[in-house]
């Protein structure tokens, strides 16, 4: 990869080669190389899952790559070890945020830094929180005191908090200091948001930065440079900003062919005549979507398309009666629902594939068998002394497993031992001794391999050309057009358009970007 | 589909492979929570055997069983709560209010009556403990904990701090004397228990229900199990269990001991987790509490009659349980070992 700007041979570099990164089968970081000097602000832009926090990680050193280096100045550093890291003058700040609640604010600022800021004695904290109360004024944030406690904070406020962290550290460094931002403004004001942007200006010529977000206009705005990231691989590291518009990032992020056969768009049987299984109207949800109508009916796959943070995970799981409604009707079948839990929902028949495998579906040191018949251990219920039928489970089990093609030893092997893609298999299974009417799926194919994709692909279409709605919730746009039969788009909880999307006129993704962001 | 299969077919064989790796130690491990028990339980018989031969003798095995028989139903108690991921301190005193309970109401209201008073006294006890675990969302840990000191004052007010005396012999017959010859009805009641316990576990959907709850609770909700109903039915549970013990134990000491069964809380968790019951939750079950309370109590009465000075007996004892904890939790289950 080449760089585009010109540069003196004085400044400063950060410089990562070919880094790759794999979790399981997903591959990450594909070969990614990148230069950044001191003076510019690179814009790093790509989808939902195109590695970009990934990035972010390996050069903050919370994320070891499997392959590459990294030069800073020509000489190569740690990778994998945020505190040598943090000492060549890389901070970060994250979406997750990473205070010590129980804390005050100076604390947090220089935590694990005290000594060389403040030196030794009983005086240190003092002289921290002045070095605290300097460095705030610095960056004209005026409502938080040094010494109030984190969690006496608003969100806001501890973004701030997070920053001045960022600013702090990057100042200790000897070097110029790299600052990554990863969404910093997704919880700040425009007020706030405005005070940061000042700040990167100010330190701009001292400092390089690393920009992320989605929000498009801010990125193009700030950058002296744009990456775009997909699929792990850096498509572009050489745009200039003022050259760029909004539709050209767009179409550099999506950017591939979509494969026909891979979603089995020729199976795509599209909604019958008959009127909705399950509805939604004005649902709302304080803190996560609002006012939103919605309809399944039989043998449609609806997609629900969002930024991460959108509302959309949180919807699906309403719809599956995992989170409550605080406003808005559902009904199935035309029936009004009042008391909607899992419990009820499995009773109607609607089912729910949750995100994130290790926390919200596997029971990892239990055996294949027992996370299938989780599902349906009241079909083999005995009616008259209410024991479990074991014969049955077994056979009943066993029979979802093939039918799943869930690749195992045994049926009494710990699920855990088994790869992702056939634990996905078996959480799939858990659901389908039942009478299914509706799949509430959230990204279902999470970190699963391509050939398990496409068996899990072929088992949707055969369930929908058996008249079951299915509600498809995932980061990937493409698993969205490729599936769907309709795609809704929600941005900030609401919903900003419902697109058709029939196997002979799939919309093209920059269509469905356009009003996500 | 036609167009479909073809790729399918490419992609089979590049699946990952779940090929055996050592099928042997593969095989140890999956049971390696049931063969330590067993392993432990014969080296300690041959091992206090041949020191002492009283230890073989059917003396010996009667007073062992008595034991085991108190003690088997008190660690039951616990099991469903650890089960779950959760703990209950609080069976120890329980069962000794269960105990002083049926002593003091045995003569005036007669066997049946007093004896099914106090196990529902017990469950209620155990519902209050689920019911501030689970509503209150209170760890389990510092309720039982409380609820232990609130039931040692209670019973020790009920009893003045002395032993109650009765006179019927419903309880002598129901616990001591024999059905079998040289088997103690005791016993009889402990494994009728275990029985009834690992059926539950193992072949009612309420059961199932409790290692999804302690095997994963979040996925064990998103699976429509209803957790807070199973949690308040194993706190409930547990609780008439312990009261159950209470009865055994005051039935063997022909009188309601004071404390009586409070010393034996450490020792009814050694055997839960002796067993193989992890306290991380989800892994175990009824039927190894049975194996763990026998190494236990053979291991008390080994000392015993081999003259281990009392002092170092707790030392052994103390030891066990921690060797036994860290063999069995899931550390994956805990973020930080605090």
């Amino acid at each position: 990869m080449t760089t585009a700007p010109t540069a003196s041979s004085t400044t400063s570099t950060v410089t990562l080669t070919g880094i790759s990164k794999s979790y399981g089968s997903v591959r990450a970081l594909r070969d990614v190389s990148l230069e950044i000097r001191t003076g510019e602000v690179v814009g790093l832009v790509g989808e939902n899952g195109a590695g970009k926090s990934t990035l972010i990680g390996v050069l903050s050193g919370t994320v070891r790559p499997d392959a590459g280096t990294m030069l800073v100045d020509r000489r190569p550093a740690h990778l994998g070890d945020p505190r040598r890291l943090a000492a060549l003058g890389v901070s970060v700040v994250v979406q997750e945020q990473a205070l010590v609640e129980a804390l005050r604010v100076y604390e947090n600022v220089y935590l694990g830094q005290e000594t060389q800021v403040a030196g030794r004695g009983p005086a240190r904290s003092r002289r921290l929180r002045a070095a605290t109360e300097e460095l705030l004024a610095d960056m004209q944030v005026a409502d938080i005191r040094p010494d109030a406690f984190v969690s006496d904070l608003s969100y806001p406020q501890r973004q701030l908090v997070e920053i001045a962290k960022a600013f702090a550290s990057a100042k200790l460094a000897d070097r110029p200091p790299l600052i990554l931002l990863d969404e910093p403004t997704s919880a700040l004001s425009e007020h706030e948001a405005e005070v940061l942007f000042d700040l990167i200006a100010r330190w701009q010529s001292r400092a390089a930065f690393i920009y992320v977000s989605h929000i498009m206009a801010d990125v193009l705005r700030l950058s002296t440079r744009l990456v775009v990231l997909r699929d792990g691989q850096v498509v572009d590291d050489s745009i200039r900003s003022d050259g760029a518009t909004v539709e050209r990032l767009h179409e550099l992020m999506v950017g591939r062919e979509r494969s026909v056969d891979y979603y089995r768009e020729s199976d795509q049987g599209g909604a019958g005549d008959a009127g909705p299984i399950l509805s939604l109207t004005g649902a709302t949800r304080h803190g996560a979507f609002h006012d939103v109508d919605l309809e399944i009916r039989p043998g449609e796959i609806v997609g629900v398309a969002g930024v991460i943070g959108s509302g959309k995970s949180e919807l699906a799981a309403a719809v599956a009666g995992a989170e409550r409604l605080d406003a808005g009707q559902l009904r199935v079948g035309g029936e009004s629902q009042n008391r909607w839990t899992v419990p009820a929902a499995v009773k109607h028949g609607v089912f729910y594939v949750p995100p994130e495998r290790a926390n919200d579906s596997l029971f990892a040191n239990a055996s294949v068998r027992a996370n299938i018949s989780i599902g349906f251990l009241d079909l083999v219920r005995s009616r008259w002394n209410r024991l479990l039928n074991l014969p049955a489970e077994r056979r009943l089990s066993g029979e979802l497993a093939q039918r799943f093609k869930v690749k195992t030893p045994s049926l009494g092997t710990s699920i855990g031992e088994l790869s992702g893609g056939n634990q996905q298999k078996a959480v799939f299974a858990r659901w389908l001794a039942r009478d299914c009417r509706v799949l509430v799926l959230d990204d279902p194919t999470r970190g699963i391999d391509v050939g398990t994709r496409e068996e899990i692909y072929d088992q949707i279409r055969l369930l929908t050309a058996s008249g079951v709605g299915v509600l498809l919730c995932t980061e990937s746009l493409e698993e969205i057009i490729g599936l769907s039969d309709r795609i809704v788009v929600l941005r900030d909880g609401v919903v900003t358009a419902e697109i058709p999307a029939p196997p002979t006129a799939k919309p093209a993704e920059v269509e469905i970007v356009r009003h996500m962001m | 589909m036609s167009s479909t299969t073809g790729l399918l077919k490419q992609q089979t064989p590049r699946a990952a492979p779940d090929g055996p790796r050592g099928a042997g130690r593969l095989l140890l491990q999956r049971y390696r929570n049931v063969i330590v028990p067993v392993v432990a339980l014969i080296v300690l018989i041959a091992y206090f055997g041949t020191k002492n031969s009283a230890f073989v003798s059917t003396n010996s095995a009667e007073n062992i069983l008595r034991q085991v028989s108190f003690l088997a139903v008190l660690a039951l108690a616990g099991t469903f709560v650890i089960l779950i991921g959760g703990i209950d301190l609080s069976v120890a005193a329980n069962a000794t209010l269960a105990g002083i309970l049926v002593a003091k109401w045995i003569d005036s209201m007669g066997g049946a009556l007093s004896i099914v008073l106090v196990l529902v006294i017990g469950g209620l006890v155990g519902l209050v403990n689920g019911v501030i675990t689970t509503v209150l969302r209170v760890p389990s840990f510092l309720v039982t904990l409380g609820m232990m000191s609130i039931l040692d004052g209670v019973s020790n007010r009920i009893s003045h701090g002395g032993p109650v005396s009765y006179q019927s012999t419903v309880l002598n017959s129901l616990v001591n004397e024999t059905t079998i010859p040289k088997v103690p009805n005791g016993a009889l009641i402990a494994v009728a228990l275990v029985i009834v316990a690992t059926t539950l576990a193992f072949m009612t959907s309420w059961g199932r229900h409790l290692y999804a709850v302690g095997g994963n609770e979040r996925a064990a909700r998103l699976s429509g199990v209803r957790v807070k109903t199973v949690k308040l039915c194993v706190f409930a549970l547990a609780g008439v269990i312990a009261a159950a013990a209470g009865i055994v134990l005051t039935g063997q000491a022909s009188t309601g001991v004071p404390m009586g069964a409070d010393p034996s809380l450490l020792d009814s968790i050694a055997a839960i987790v002796v067993g193989g019951t992890a306290l991380s939750g989800g892994v175990g079950g009824p039927h190894r509490t049975l194996l763990g309370a026998l190494v236990i109590v053979i291991l008390t009465a080994g000392m015993d009659i081999t003259s281990v000075d009392a002092y170092n007996q707790l030392v052994v004892k103390g030891a066990v349980v921690i060797l036994a904890v860290a063999a069995t939790i899931d550390r994956r289950r805990y973020g930080m070992i605090k």
